[in-house]
């Protein structure tokens, strides 16, 4: 049984069984009391019912009393019945008026229907009503009235209920009583009809009694018992309806009609179960019953049962939803962490319960769910762990045959290094390898420089006779000779199937793998081919391969090292011839402290020392005669280690050349220019050093000569000159130094590109031309080749100055005459605008023809420049170019004036920015270049434009440069 | 005496007519443009001198230089172009001491000739 129906059980019964007796209890308490108030309700019907009967009847006697007691029937009475004078006689009419007079009033007020009066010998004499009367005057009664009579003479009598035939079949009841004489002497009986209607509507009313509920009266008569009244429920409506005494049915009134009174529950004449009270009325021998249906009696006790009973359907629903949400609410956290535990236990651990719940079972969830993400990570680590063995394992496998493998090769290696030549170094590496690699067979061939073949080297596995016939091999031939001309290596597979022809050699060995691979100098060079062959195998691995492939580069780095041994021998002695040969001092050190010094032979001479004699100058040794030679410069001491080749080793860099006094152990005091660089290993390690000195005595004493004569005229004027150029020289570099930085990052880039673009051009011009003259042999072309070759050359000088802007390269300044510049540049200007004819005034001033020092080829682009743009400013309008040039103080002017179109204010402004053109075709870069020159010569340039009027350029150059600028 | 020379240039124009001078001058002479696909066939111990660009389709004269070996023989070079200031790209001493000379484009024939008859490596 699940958790949840244990659980929904429990709550149900906890729930029900208080409700159960709560509700049983109440509900039985309540229908007692709700059945003794039926009971005493239908008690007190029954009471208040027999006592109004009682009343009636009580009532109806006393009057009866009254009328006995009545003196003028006593009077009357014996008159109407004595004699027998007729109804018509006199005195009979008297008595009867006499009686009219008092008895019809009675009648009315008693409610009686007739008052009759009979004679004692029961004839009838009178009746109230009216219509009775004369009809049977003095006839005997008979019937009912004749019973009243009879039982009338002995007393108060009351007669059964009867139907009245005539009168509207009304109930009625006959009262009966004897009338007395004064002298009490019986004298007729008096009889009074009752009308039993009111009575019945008393006793039928079934008011508080429901739709079942009657009061009946009933009466005992002899064994039967008679009911007196109408009853509700039966179909007969007929009075005295009987019942057998004793019987089943009508138990009520049995009861009632034998005196007794009480209550219960009873079955009534229908046979029918029914609560009842019941009451004998003595005065009548009458027994009253009041009753109701027990079905609707009861109907509020079912209503209310079957109430209940809905009620607890409702409640038990109600508990057992409630129930099972709480027990589904306990039991599904428990079932899901039930399951994410199978899920875990699976190995599912992603499984999260995840609920929100707040509480202890939310954080069992929660806690379950960390639980799972732990043993997660603590899975994942253990899996990784177990990764990383595994790998580590094979690692070490790996790195254990990588280990046997270099340690074969280091053992290889170091036989490579120290062997003597190269048939040993083969030799004794064969052995070892050709075990590891289990190899039968093994060839080793050289390249033979001379006769351009290669040359069996070593060889292992085959008889002498089939090593003489291979001795030598041409490129190409066989599969070593293919390895060596290609410098690839070649693995054959397989070889007894194999049909190739450079196989077939290797083939008739016995061989059925072979791999060849070539040995490569460090330049690339083939030098020679190793290879291997193994009887046992028809593959190789790529790991036997990879290890054949080191083997022979270490072979070719053992063959290297012989060549370069030999070479370094006859370097080494070249260099000693060089040594020896060359006429100045050479002395070198080969260790750092420069302790141990030797010098060529020139080097001896000029310190005076013999060869056995140590040069160095830090010695400390007070017996080694080199130390006490002593050095100056500019007539200081100079210590040891201040000289070119300490310093050299010591700092590590090459001293530049110094002049150095040298005084000698035996007084000899000569001038040396002295220089020392350091002698390093490949990777800048100082090693030693090397100095060169150069006797230069005779050169020093001539300057000393010269430099005396000189000072003695120029001291004065020329010092302070020079002075003021400079500082003047150094401003004006400042100030265009400035003004290029600004423009430099504009047009450098340019500059550089535009000045390799053109110039790769012109050098095929140039060299184009230079053939076409030199296959041409025609003097007349000469011309013309010239040409060219001025013109390229101007087009590079171009290409200079553009990049001289960029870079700012100072003017090469020459003596020029300014006017013969401006007369170029017209020239240029024209030879590009021919077909324009501008009209050119010139103005020049003549006075010295404006001699001026400044960069001819930079100032002729300035000048092209300007007339140029005149020139296209003038175009289409056919105006006018003036240029004048004149000396204006320190400065000289040139300005070009046209009367163009002018030039708008704002684009004025801009004229001088690199790149500003307003022209189709134009790289605007001209007055730029023309602004940079001018400033670099010192000079300023203007322009000045009026709208329709023209355009006017202003150059200023200044004169202060002088010739040895 | 005839020297083994190699001109390095993307101008082939302009390699056709030096080659011709020079050839004409009794020089034995070779040009090739190389790129990055075959410059390893650029063997520069078989010539004496090797006439060098800059700038070429997908590579520089600085990469050609790289694959001179500095220690052992080497070629003259001659470094020829028309890109300016090219000592700055040479900057590294151990490129510009494989360069016997830095010739600027345009430059004069008859010196140059001179040059290679007289320099030897």
């Amino acid at each position: 049984m699940s958790i949840r129906t244990k659980l929904t059980i429990t709550f149900l019964v906890l729930a029900l069984v208080p409700v159960f007796f709560v509700s049983t209890v109440t509900f039985a308490r309540y229908e007692n009391s709700f059945r003794e108030a039926r009971t005493a309700h239908l008690r007190h019907l029954a009471a208040v019912r027999a006592e109004r009967i009682e009343h009636y009847f009580l009532d109806l006697k006393s009057n009866m009393t009254i009328s006995q007691t009545l003196y003028n029937i006593r009077k009357n009475l014996p008159i109407l019945s004595d004699s027998y004078a007729g109804p018509f006689s006199h005195g009979s009419i008297e008595a009867k008026k006499m009686l009219d007079e008092q008895l019809p009033f009675m009648q009315k007020a008693w409610g009686l229907i007739d008052i009759e009066l009979f004679t004692k010998d029961g004839q009838w004499v009178y009746a109230t009503d009216p219509k009775d009367y004369f009809k049977g005057y003095l006839k005997p009664v008979n019937g009912i009235q004749e019973k009243a009579f009879k039982e009338g003479k002995n007393g108060l009598y009351f007669s059964d209920i009867f139907i009245h035939k005539s009168r509207l079949r009304r109930p009625e009841l006959l009262i009966s009583a004897p009338e007395f004489d004064v002298h009490g002497g019986f004298i007729g009986v008096i009889v009074f009809e009752v009308d039993m209607r009111p009575l019945y509507a008393l006793i039928n009313d079934v008011t508080g009694l429901g739709r079942s509920g009657e009061v009946l009266v009933g009466k005992k008569l002899g064994h039967e018992v008679v009911f007196l009244t109408p009853l509700r429920n039966a179909s007969n409506t007929d009075l005295n309806q009987k019942i057998s005494l004793g019987g089943v049915l009508g138990g009520l009134v049995q009861e009632a009609v034998q005196g007794k009174t009480g209550f219960g529950k009873l079955t009534d004449y229908r046979g029918k179960e029914v609560i009842a009270a019941w009451q004998y009325i003595p005065i009548l021998h009458w027994g009253l019953v009041a009753k109701m249906d027990v079905d609707e009696a009861f109907t509020d006790i079912i209503h209310l049962k079957k109430l209940v009973f809905i009620i607890l359907g409702i409640i038990l629903i109600l508990v057992a939803l409630i129930a099972f949400v709480m027990a589904e609410s306990i039991a599904r956290p428990i079932r899901r962490l039930s399951e994410g535990a199978k899920m875990i236990g699976k190995g599912k651990l992603d499984f999260k319960v995840g609920m929100e719940q707040k509480d202890e079972i939310g954080d069992l969830s929660r806690i379950f769910d960390k639980m799972s993400e732990d043993l997660k990570q603590v899975t994942a680590s253990r899996d990784d762990l177990n990764r990383e063995i595994a790998a580590r394992k094979t690692a070490q496998e790996k790195m254990e045959r990588v280990s046997k493998r270099y340690e074969l090769l280091a053992m290889t290696a170091e036989e490579l290094l120290y062997a003597p030549n190269p048939q040993k170094i083969i030799d004794s590496l064969c052995h070892n390898i050709m075990d590891h690699l289990d190899c039968q067979v093994f060839f080793n061939f050289l390249a033979d420089e001379a006769s351009k073949k290669l040359h069996l080297n070593a060889c292992i596995g085959i008889f002498e006779e089939e090593k003489r016939s291979i001795e030598w091999l041409d490129y190409g031939q066989a599969v070593c000779g293919c390895v060596a001309r290609d410098g690839r290596r070649s693995v054959v597979e397989c070889v007894p199937g194999c049909d190739d022809q450079r196989v077939a050699l290797v083939k008739s060995y016995g061989i059925k793998a072979y791999a060849c691979h070539p040995i490569i100098g460090d330049d690339g060079q083939v030098l020679g081919a190793l290879s291997f062959g193994t009887r046992n195998r028809e593959r190789f691995s790529e790991e036997e391969l990879s290890l054949m492939k080191v083997v022979s580069e270490q072979v070719a780095v053992a063959i290297m090292r012989l060549k370069f041994n030999q070479a370094l021998e006859k370097s080494e002695g070249r260099l000693k011839a060089i040594m020896e040969a060359v006429p100045v001092g050479v002395t070198f050190s080969d260790d750092k402290t420069c302790r141990h010094v030797t010098g060529n032979a020139a080097a001896l001479a000029q310190f005076e020392v013999s060869g056995q004699d140590n040069l160095s100058a830090s010695s400390n040794d007070n017996e080694d005669p080199g130390r006490n030679i002593q050095y100056f410069k500019d007539g200081q001491q100079v210590s040891a280690d201040q000289l070119p080749l300490e310093r050299a080793v010591r700092e590590n860099r090459t001293v530049e050349p110094m002049e150095l006094e040298i005084v000698l152990k035996k007084g000899r005091r000569w001038f040396a220019m002295a220089s020392g660089a350091p002698i390093c290993d490949d990777k800048g390690r100082v090693l030693g050093g090397v100095a060169v000195t150069v006797d230069i005595t005779d050169r020093k004493k001539n300057e000393e000569i010269l430099k005396q004569a000189k000072e003695v005229v120029n001291r004065d004027k020329e010092a302070l000159e020079a002075l003021v150029m400079k500082s003047a020289e150094e401003l004006v570099e400042a100030q265009v130094e400035l003004e290029r930085t600004k423009r430099l990052s504009d047009i450098g880039t340019l500059a550089a590109t535009v000045a390799h673009e053109l110039r790769n051009p012109l050098a095929a011009i140039h060299m184009a031309s230079y053939n076409l003259y030199r296959k041409a042999k025609n003097p007349a072309l000469e011309k013309h080749f010239h040409v060219i070759q001025n013109k390229v050359d101007e087009s590079d000088q171009i290409i200079n100055n553009l990049l001289f802007y960029s870079r700012m390269k100072p003017p090469q300044r020459q003596q020029i005459f300014l006017n013969d510049i401006l007369e170029e540049s017209i020239a240029a200007a024209r030879s590009r605008s021919l077909k324009n004819k501008v009209h050119l005034v010139k103005n020049y001033e003549d006075e010295g023809r404006l001699l001026f020092l400044g960069d001819p080829v930079q100032l002729k682009e300035v000048f092209t420049n300007i007339i140029n743009n005149a020139f296209d400013a003038v175009r289409e309008v056919k105006g006018e170019v003036k240029i004048s040039s004149n000396k204006d103080g320190p400065f000289l002017c040139v300005q070009v004036n046209d009367t163009g179109p002018g030039i708008d204010e704002k684009i004025l402004e801009r004229v001088f920015d690199p790149f500003f053109t307003t022209k189709a075709q134009g790289t605007g870069l001209g007055l730029t270049v023309c602004r940079q020159i001018v400033m670099a010569h010192g000079g300023k340039i203007e322009m000045t434009s009026k709208k329709d009027w023209g355009t006017t350029v202003t150059v200023l150059l200044p004169l202060g440069f002088k010739a040895h600028v | 005496m005839f020297k083994k020379i190699l001109i390095i240039d993307d101008d082939v124009e302009y390699s056709e007519e030096l080659s011709e001078i020079l050839r004409d001058n009794g020089h034995v002479v070779e040009t090739i443009i190389f790129n990055r696909k075959n410059l390893d066939q650029f063997q520069p111990l078989k010539y004496d001198v090797i006439i060098l660009d800059f700038k070429m389709p997908d590579i520089t004269g600085v990469d050609i230089l790289n694959r001179i070996s500095l220690s052992g023989p080497r070629p003259m070079v001659f470094f020829i172009s028309g890109r300016p200031f090219l000592e700055k790209l040479l900057s590294p001493d151990d490129l510009l001491s494989k360069v016997t000379e830095i010739i600027p484009k345009p430059f004069s024939i008859a010196e140059f000739l001179l040059k290679i008859d007289t320099l030897s490596g």
